[in-house]
């Protein structure tokens, strides 16, 4: 039942003049801005990116645009911008996968603090454990009880192999001693559209792509993580358990280099954030 | 936009540098137990 609807404050960060940091001027006149987003359209990290990439466009008069670099968990963007010139006009809005990434490989293919300059978070979020209609439970409990009485039976997907959605996955079965077989995306839009054909079962999404599916009732909520429990949404058991939280929205730069650093991020900041007020329906 | 269950977050870069590291070293935790490698 929908019957309330609690305003939820968005703030997109404007830029307002040029800072002379090291004698550079940002933004280059002329030189469009670029934000790498290292996931397909459509997601909740791409929409975010896009609603910010509009406000800078505006408040900067030069072009800022998204760019949709999806696939390798992420390092396909990510690699994109550490490869770019450090000058402030190639950004990466990414999530917290960003500092998973070189945990994952031997040999870590970025180090997130000398490649990358933190510009600013865009928003937190927890993810959230959804599943189709069609399945035979509606909360965790019955999920593990299911699971574990029909062994090999479950699958879920993920925004991508080594992203927070994934690890949430693995932490899950970990934690709950069951098995599910494991469907990576390159973005939580192309899985949500699985979740929805009904061709997956459960899926570790974030909030915004999950919720609105959830509302028009066609994919059951079954968990939270476990930054902020919703008020709305307490019906469903909160999966409070380490390796849920994910924050999601961060701004990296390329390079950590003195001529993009923090004269010219200090800029970036301290002008006036541009505020947003939408009305999101949740049940009550 | 950000829907229920998500905050808007503007960290200055400071805290956003701090905030990161702490994510990091948490991430080879979770990383840790998950057993997930990519390589």
């Amino acid at each position: 039942m929908l019957s309330k609807c609690i305003p939820v404050m968005l703030i997109a960060v404007s830029v307002a003049f040029a800072s002379a940091a090291h004698g550079q001027q940002f933004p280059i006149p002329g030189k469009p801005i670029r934000i790498v987003v290292p996931f397909a359209p459509g997601g909740q990290t791409d929409v975010q990116a896009r609603a910010i990439a509009q406000k800078l466009t505006i408040s900067l008069g030069v072009p800022v645009f998204v760019e949709n670099k999806p696939g390798a968990a992420t390092l396909i963007g990510a690699r994109e911008v550490q490869r770019a010139q450090p000058d402030g006009h190639t950004l990466l809005y990414t999530i917290v996968t960003h500092v998973q990434l070189p945990h994952l490989y031997k040999t870590p293919p970025y180090d997130p603090f000398k490649d990358f300059t933190a510009i600013t978070t865009g928003s937190k979020a927890a993810n959230v454990l959804t599943s189709h209609v069609s399945t035979p439970f509606n909360t965790v409990q019955e999920l593990v009880a299911y699971a574990k009485a029909n062994p090999g039976k479950l699958n879920y997907a993920s925004y991508g192999v080594g992203t927070g959605s994934h690890l949430n996955g693995e932490l899950f079965k970990r934690l709950a001693g069951i098995e599910m077989v494991h469907v990576p995306y390159k973005g939580s839009a192309e899985a949500a559209k699985d979740l929805l054909a009904g061709n997956v079962q459960l899926f570790f999404d974030g909030p915004l792509t999950a919720m609105a599916n959830v509302q028009s009732g066609r994919v059951k909520l079954l968990a939270w993580g476990a930054i902020h429990a919703p008020l709305r949404y307490l019906t469903c058991p909160p999966c409070a358990k380490p390796g849920t939280r994910s924050a999601r929205g961060a701004i990296f730069g390329s390079g950590d280099r003195p001529e993009w650093h923090p004269l010219q991020y200090k800029s970036f900041m301290s002008t006036l954030p541009v505020q947003l007020q939408i009305q999101v329906c949740t049940r009550s | 936009m950000n829907g229920p269950g998500s905050e808007v977050s503007a960290l200055p870069p400071a805290e956003m540098m701090r905030e990161a590291k702490r994510l990091f070293d948490y991430q080879a935790m979770v990383v840790r137990k998950t057993g997930v490698q990519l390589d």
